[in-house]
């Protein structure tokens, strides 16, 4: 079932008058429960076709569709919401809050989500950590976590509202095989239950989890497989 | 979908990062000195403006001044001011009084000045504090509308609301080798003179409360003022007695010498711009004596407040702009943080709200120690610095409310301008991209 639809998408970048055109109307379809790797070489536009579907940026022209939601119209409160309900994010660096636990971390999405109550809060990021199987350091602070887990802990939050959406960037690219493998399962069990994981890696291992691999080249998109 | 961030969820979070981040800390620090010094500055300011205000300027005593006769007690004889032996107790004091008389007569015929008071002192020696023999003089200052000298000691004629000047003031006293140090300051001897002023402040009965102070080092008069009533005494033993009965009772077997001695009376004149025409008076009287009659300078006084406000303001414009860079400083160490928050879906407006509150708790909080902090800066100044300059220490500073609230209101304006700031700042640009 299709969760996100790009049309004729355009994105370009101005370096001292001149102008690079990163993604060249591009039209892409994403669909529940598959996992999708985007390849390309270092500045090809993984990042940035990542970050406009998560409507972290604005794109030049084409239309974008998020679960039946028209983004390309949207102010920034709008998609706000759109990337709180619908999107999880997942970062190469984690981007945990030091100052938090890591319960406490996944409850930061909570926080917006009328939909989830305040005494439901903490359970609920309890057991998306036990999800990921990290029940015994519920109340660690992220130095206190090795790289794997503080990368669990990240996809323990990104799941906070159960969006449909995953968008990973690079999420083992600090991690060893170990872990690796065990991110790459999480995700796999998330495919499973219906969710649409969009992953930017160069990672070879990453491709025997895909259903599909995207490459990025010259502003445009080919499904490889 | 109109997601919002509740205001208690925001107050939560942002005081859980406040809480934990070590910064904070520090911050805070920085927000009690900056904040304590600019309270310390306020307060201090305010309370020597109402001090000044209050017990000096708007004192009718304000314009009360000595007078000094001794070149008439010369003139009679001039074994008096020379502390003759030879001329006998009894024959000087009827000398001074006489004169005493004569000058007040002679003053009362000029225009100027409203009224003459004789001044009375009281020198008793009490062996009294760690074998040090003290004496102490009383200056007692009679002064009503009519300006006479009431006869006995009868308050009934005398209404609630009529106000007179009792002025015990700085102690003169002698050391054991009978070494007479006058006003001067000497840290133990100094205290122990105080104390024995301020201590017959508190004993004395309510009738002859001693509630203000006249300073004769500087004419100053302060504090509140009531009326009591002096007998044209015979001795002043019996003033003595009348005001303070109890410490009368107290000393009386300490005492060793009580006498009376004068060559002051005090003048109350209309205006202090008349000081050229009175002492012109006074020449012709052969009563004029070179630093005797002393106006009061408010000059000095009043530059001395301007500069305390300006420097009462540069701290706090100079106490906000360290705490608002300090913040700011903490803020740009923190743009992914923000940046993270967005990409979680809090909107900018959330954002902005974080970090106003978690700043506003940093201060608040910060704030409140520095009103402790400066409170217990003045208990302490007070106690070390203004006790030895006595018409000082009757100020009182403390913090007031009016300094709270406006150092609150410059405490708290910082978060807002940095919260300004910031918006303005990312009007046009969204947090920093996480990966750069």
């Amino acid at each position: 079932m299709l969760i996100i639809k790009i049309s004729d998408l355009a994105k370009k970048y101005k370096k001292k008058e001149k102008e690079i055109l990163v993604l060249n109307h591009i039209d892409l379809s994403f669909e529940k429960g598959k996992i999708y790797n985007i390849i390309g070489h270092s500045g090809s536009g993984k990042t940035t076709l990542l970050n406009i579907i998560g409507t972290l940026l604005e794109f030049d022209s084409g239309k974008i569709l998020i679960d039946g939601f028209d983004i390309t119209s949207m102010n920034e409160k709008e998609k706000a919401d759109i990337r709180n309900q619908k999107i999880g994010f997942v970062f190469q660096s984690y981007f945990l809050n030091d100052k938090l636990k890591a319960f406490e971390n996944v409850m930061v999405p909570m926080y917006i989500n009328v939909n989830i109550k305040k005494s439901n809060r903490k359970n609920l990021a309890i057991q998306l950590l036990k999800k990921v199987k990290l029940e015994d350091r519920i109340n660690h602070y992220p130095k206190e976590l090795s790289g794997g887990e503080q990368q669990r802990v990240a996809i323990a939050r990104a799941l906070a509202n159960n969006p449909e959406i995953i968008l990973a960037d690079e999420p083992t690219g600090n991690l060893d095989k170990e872990n690796e493998k065990i991110i790459l399962e999480i995700f796999k069990k998330l495919k499973e239950e219906g969710k649409c994981i969009i992953i930017s890696s160069h990672s070879d291992y990453i491709k025997k989890y895909a259903d599909v691999i995207l490459e990025i080249n010259d502003g445009k998109v080919e499904v490889v497989t | 979908m109109n997601l919002k961030m509740k205001l208690m969820d925001i107050i939560k979070l942002s005081f859980t990062n406040a809480k934990r981040a070590k910064s904070s800390y520090l911050i805070m620090i920085l927000v009690i000195i900056a904040s304590a010094s600019c309270l310390f500055s306020l307060s201090y300011k305010n309370s020597f403006d109402r001090y000044w205000n209050s017990y000096v300027k708007n004192s009718p005593e304000f314009r009360i001044m000595n007078v000094s006769y001794i070149n008439w007690l010369d003139e009679r004889d001039k074994r008096i001011m020379l502390g003759d032996a030879s001329l006998d107790p009894d024959e000087k004091l009827k000398i001074i009084d006489e004169t005493t008389k004569e000058v007040m007569d002679v003053l009362a015929t000029n225009e100027h000045i409203l009224g003459v008071s004789q001044q009375y002192r009281v020198m008793a020696q009490i062996d009294y504090f760690e074998n040090h023999n003290f004496s102490f003089v009383i200056l007692g200052v009679p002064l009503d509308n009519n300006i006479e000298i009431v006869s006995g000691n009868n308050l009934d004629s005398y209404s609630e609301n009529d106000k007179v000047m009792i002025c015990p003031n700085i102690v003169y006293y002698r050391d054991k080798n009978n070494i007479f140090y006058g006003n001067q300051k000497t840290d133990m001897n100094d205290l122990i003179g105080q104390a024995v002023t301020l201590s017959m402040a508190d004993n004395a009965t309510d009738e002859y409360k001693i509630v203000g102070l006249y300073d004769t080092i500087s004419n100053y008069a302060y504090g509140e003022i009531c009326y009591t009533s002096y007998a044209n005494v015979k001795s002043l033993d019996d003033i003595y007695y009348e005001a303070y009965p109890h410490l009368y009772q107290e000393h009386l077997e300490y005492m060793k010498t009580i006498h009376y001695t004068g060559d002051n009376v005090f003048i109350m004149i209309d205006d202090v711009e008349n000081l050229g025409q009175i002492n012109d008076f006074l020449h012709e009287n052969n009563l004029f004596q070179e630093g005797a009659i002393v106006g009061i300078n408010t000059e000095t006084v009043d530059e001395i407040m301007k500069s305390c406000s300006y420097i009462t303001l540069g701290m706090l414009v100079l106490s906000g702009i360290i705490i608002c860079l300090t913040l700011v400083q903490n803020i740009t160490k923190r743009t992914k943080e923000f940046y993270l928050y967005n990409v979680l879906g809090y909107s900018k407006k959330d954002i902005l709200k974080l970090i106003f509150i978690e700043n506003s708790i940093l201060i608040i909080i910060g704030y409140i120690f520095a009103i402790i902090a400066a409170q217990i800066g003045l208990i302490i100044y007070k106690n070390i610095v203004l006790i030895h300059k006595s018409r000082l220490y009757l100020m009182n500073p403390r913090v007031d409310m009016i300094s709270i609230l406006i150092g609150l209101l410059v405490a708290l304006i910082i978060p807002i301008l940095i919260t300004v700031t910031i918006s303005i700042f990312t009007r046009k640009r969204s947090f920093s991209s996480v990966e750069e």
